[in-house]
């Protein structure tokens, strides 16, 4: 699916970063979720690395010989790539970001500490409310802490006109991804689900110059992209938690069952880039401002579902979606807790949706299929 | 009823006074004739209820179930009900109530447990109330705890309230579902947090910026209450209210020391369910030392009698999780099988007053954000440790991600430190649905066998 040179680039991506760890730079590796500002650690010399691995068994299952399977597949995943070691990501890191936003990333951010003493591990504290100064000024200084800790870590200072540098650079990245998700409002998009997420997927191991690079030199290809005929799919947004790298099961079957889909809210697996990081005085309270505040809050935040719904109703009418696919991982409960919400909301709207549940490699292929390929025909039936 | 009602320490004078009022709780609960001869069956099996101080205990818990239902109905014009809220939404409630006799403020799940759970082993309607909204039953596992108030709002059994409260503390599950209980049933919230950040290998001092947190959580919450209910709450008032829950904290250690240094434990685990639980209002307080103070005098008097609800060189084993919530059948089945349940203290932590601290709000945030899992494996292996156990139980509540992802580790950690068998055991906390009787019963045998064999090679 993704662009040969993109999947080139990608291939040869851990070598690149192992020659620059031998160099002397630093490896920073941070769970998902959009709260940890890369901005930083790219400031500080160092490579930001996502860890998002995700959508497979082997690494969920392994890690039911340290935690209990009530722990969500995507935070298995992530002690289960250390634990098996396959992906060379999970090894190269020098420091961990572990955002505590759900009680399962907190606990897989605990297992880490607990086993490997030797990595140095930050836990950002996220606000759950952001209402209130002394939420976000809780966070800044929070943000103030991890970079007293990245210059001591890379031994390279953050001054303000590196980190105003970096914000500049990550801007345009999601000035760029936004841009390029704006095109999928087009009949038929010019990309697909699969290529967005892919993309997104990308910008979390690329160094974002090449990313930049590369989405510019993509959303110009798009835009001049010959329309082709609508082929009258029906146009479908995707909810959920996370979508891990590689965990795009379900995003084949809607598209094997005639759907499209044109959109996505997804906290953690996608980058969120529907603001800009405002730059101000203050680089930090800019930092936190835009990663707490100015976004719609993730699931795990108080009172976030009237906000996300907005947002959502926003989409459907801006995308032209006609269907939603409530993707969550099993075990998510403030996730499975919101679909009851949401699903209620959009049922008064008439917009039909449907809840599917996976466990990595345990999703029940065949029952999900006609689930989709029933809204699928919902969907059509509303559009006759 | 009558007959119920005796077993649970009603005297004549309560009875006349209370009876009413109970036959309309009850009525309003469903609870019908089955369902008290159940309850009476049930004290008989699983709790001392020949021990005046369990029976003290036990109307206090019933009477603080018919204060709740029939709030609205006695003229109380300002309903807040508490959520999994730590002790600083109790310590403000006993603050409200002490202040104004118009309010009623409580924690609400723990007296449905304690009534409906222990005594009628009536849950489940609530449960299966809550499962068809949005507490599904199945693969999610959403806790038994969350279920318990969704269930209750599901079958209209609460006067409706003026606030419902949560805190962060625990996790982001209670915030979520007191968010679904204001979209669906329109109820004002409130919420006070802190910041679970805090890593293994920073300096003790670095909590400090969680309780910093905590506290400001709460004084925002406090201002927000202030607003319901139309009067200030002075630091005095809460200082007051910690100063008067600390006497239930000493009563409590003190019947805790009795019954782990005395040898062969005179009374059933499940006493603890009933008795030394911090009361609904402040003017209560006496009424619950004086039940752990009659329990401990019974106690001491079975101690010099040589009862015992184990046999002499029982195993003893520590539990890893609190006792069950709704459901004495696993602490019966333990003493059942001669094994015996140590207890390093006796009822739930006060608020721990500090020297030189006079901040109610920095002493109600205690150590802030609760530690990782290597200070909690610390803790275990140490009390494993003083209290000299054959086997740790390691009990995880599958409802709850908080503790659920520590079981296995403690597990291991503790045989590997301690080097006494551990039992791996997952069960519901609330919930006795997941529950297998017999299959815990079998488990729990096998144990036994292996405390057995573990004291025999120490020797």
């Amino acid at each position: 699916m993704q662009n040969e040179q993109l999947s080139r680039y990608l291939s040869d991506r851990p070598a690149q970063i192992s020659r620059a760890k031998e160099n002397g730079r630093r490896i920073i590796g941070f769970f998902p979720g959009n709260y940890v500002p890369e901005e930083l650690i790219y400031a500080a010399g160092a490579i930001p690395l996502c860890l998002n691995a995700g959508g497979d068994t082997p690494a969920a299952v392994s890690a039911l010989e340290v935690v209990p399977h009530q722990i969500c597949p995507f935070a298995r995943a992530q002690i289960g790539e250390r634990l098996l070691k396959r992906k060379p990501y999970y090894h190269m890191i020098d420091m961990l970001v572990a955002p505590v936003t759900c009680q399962h990333l907190k606990k897989v951010a605990d297992i880490w500490e607990y086993y490997y003493d030797e990595l140095e591990i930050f836990k950002l504290g996220i606000p759950h409310e952001y209402e209130n100064e002394f939420e976000v000024e809780y966070y800044k200084i929070r943000l103030k802490m991890l970079k007293d800790k990245l210059e001591e870590l890379t031994g390279s200072e953050i001054t303000d006109e590196k980190l105003a540098g970096a914000i500049d650079l990550y801007n345009r990245m999601r000035r760029l991804l936004r841009g390029i998700s704006r095109l999928r409002r087009a009949s038929p998009p010019p990309v697909s689900a699969r290529e967005f997420i892919e993309l997104n997927h990308a910008s979390f191991y690329a160094d974002p110059v090449y990313m930049v690079d590369y989405l510019e030199s993509l959303y110009r290809q798009l835009k001049e992209r010959v329309e082709v005929e609508d082929d009258g799919s029906p146009r479908l947004l995707l909810i959920g938690p996370s979508i891990g790298d590689e965990d795009y099961q379900i995003i084949d079957l809607v598209s094997e069952a005639g759907g499209n889909i044109v959109i996505e809210e997804v906290c953690e697996g996608l980058r969120y880039c529907w603001n800009d990081i405002k730059p101000d005085n203050d680089l930090y309270r800019s930092l936190a401002e835009g990663y707490l505040v100015d976004r719609v809050p993730c699931a795990f935040m108080v009172n976030s579902s009237g906000k996300r719904l907005d947002f959502v109703l926003k989409l459907i009418e801006e995308y032209n979606v006609s269907g939603v696919i409530w993707y969550e991982l099993l075990c998510c409960e403030t996730y499975d807790t919101e679909s009851y919400y949401f699903s209620r909301k959009l049922e008064e709207r008439g917009i039909p949706m449907i809840v599917l549940e996976a466990d990595y490699g345990s999703m029940d292929i065949g029952r999900s299929k006609v689930r989709v390929e029933a809204l699928i025909e919902m969907v059509r039936g509303g559009m006759e | 009823m009558k007959e119920l009602l005796e077993l649970c320490g009603f005297g004549s004078a309560d009875m006349d006074r209370e009876l009413p009022r109970v036959a309309r709780t009850f009525d309003k609960l469903g609870i019908n004739d089955e369902d008290i001869a159940r309850a009476k069956q049930r004290l008989d099996t699983y709790f001392d209820i020949e021990m005046e101080g369990i029976r003290k205990g036990l109307k206090i818990y019933v009477l603080e179930l018919v204060d709740l239902m029939l709030a609205r109905e006695e003229g109380k014009k300002k309903l807040l009900y508490g959520f999994m809220t730590s002790r600083c939404f109790e310590t403000i409630s006993y603050a409200l109530m002490a202040k104004s006799e118009e309010i009623y403020s409580a924690r609400i799940g723990f007296m449905f447990h304690r009534v409906l759970g222990y005594i009628f082993g009536k849950m489940v309607p609530v449960y299966e109330a809550a499962e068809r909204v949005w507490v599904k039953a199945g693969g999610v596992t959403h806790c038994g705890n969350v279920k318990s108030v969704v269930g209750l709002y599901a079958l209209d059994r609460l006067p409706r309230p003026d606030m419902m409260v949560t805190a962060g503390f625990l996790c982001e599950t209670a915030p979520k579902t007191v968010g679904m209980i204001h979209e669906f049933y329109g109820i004002p919230t409130g919420y006070y947090d802190t910041c679970q950040d805090v890593s293994v290998k920073e300096s003790p001092e670095a909590a400090g910026r969680t309780i910093d947190f905590a506290v400001k959580s709460m004084k925002r919450f406090v201002e927000k209450v202030q607003e319901v209910v139309g009067f200030e709450i002075t630091d005095e008032m809460l200082m007051e209210a910690i100063r008067a829950s600390s006497k239930i904290g000493e009563a409590n250690r003190k019947l805790g020391e009795l019954l782990l240094n005395c040898g062969s434990v005179p009374v059933r685990p499940t006493s603890e369910m009933l008795v030394g639980s911090f009361p609904v209002k402040m003017a209560d307080i006496p009424k619950v030392i004086d039940a752990v103070d009659t329990l401990y005098e019974e106690v001491q008097a079975r101690i010099k009698k040589g009862v015992k609800v184990v046999q002499d060189g029982a195993p003893r084993i520590l539990t890893t999780h609190p006792l069950h919530s709704t459901d004495p059948r696993m602490e019966h089945l333990i003493t059942e099988l001669g094994i015996t349940l140590v207890r390093p203290g006796f009822g739930p932590p006060a608020v721990e007053i500090r020297d030189g601290e006079e901040d109610p709000y920095v002493l109600m945030a205690g150590r802030g954000a609760m530690g990782g899992v290597s200070e909690k494996i610390d803790m275990i292996v140490e009390s494993c440790r003083q209290t000299k156990v054959d086997g740790l139980l390691d009990v995880y509540h599958a409802g709850c991600r908080t503790m659920v992802g520590d079981a296995l580790i403690i597990k291991e950690a503790v045989e590997k430190e301690v080097g006494i068998p551990v039992l791996l055991m997952e069960w519901e906390n609330f919930d006795s649905r997941v529950y297998n009787h017999k299959q815990y019963k079998r488990r729990l045998e096998v144990f036994r066998t292996m405390m057995e064999n573990y004291r025999l090679r120490a020797r």
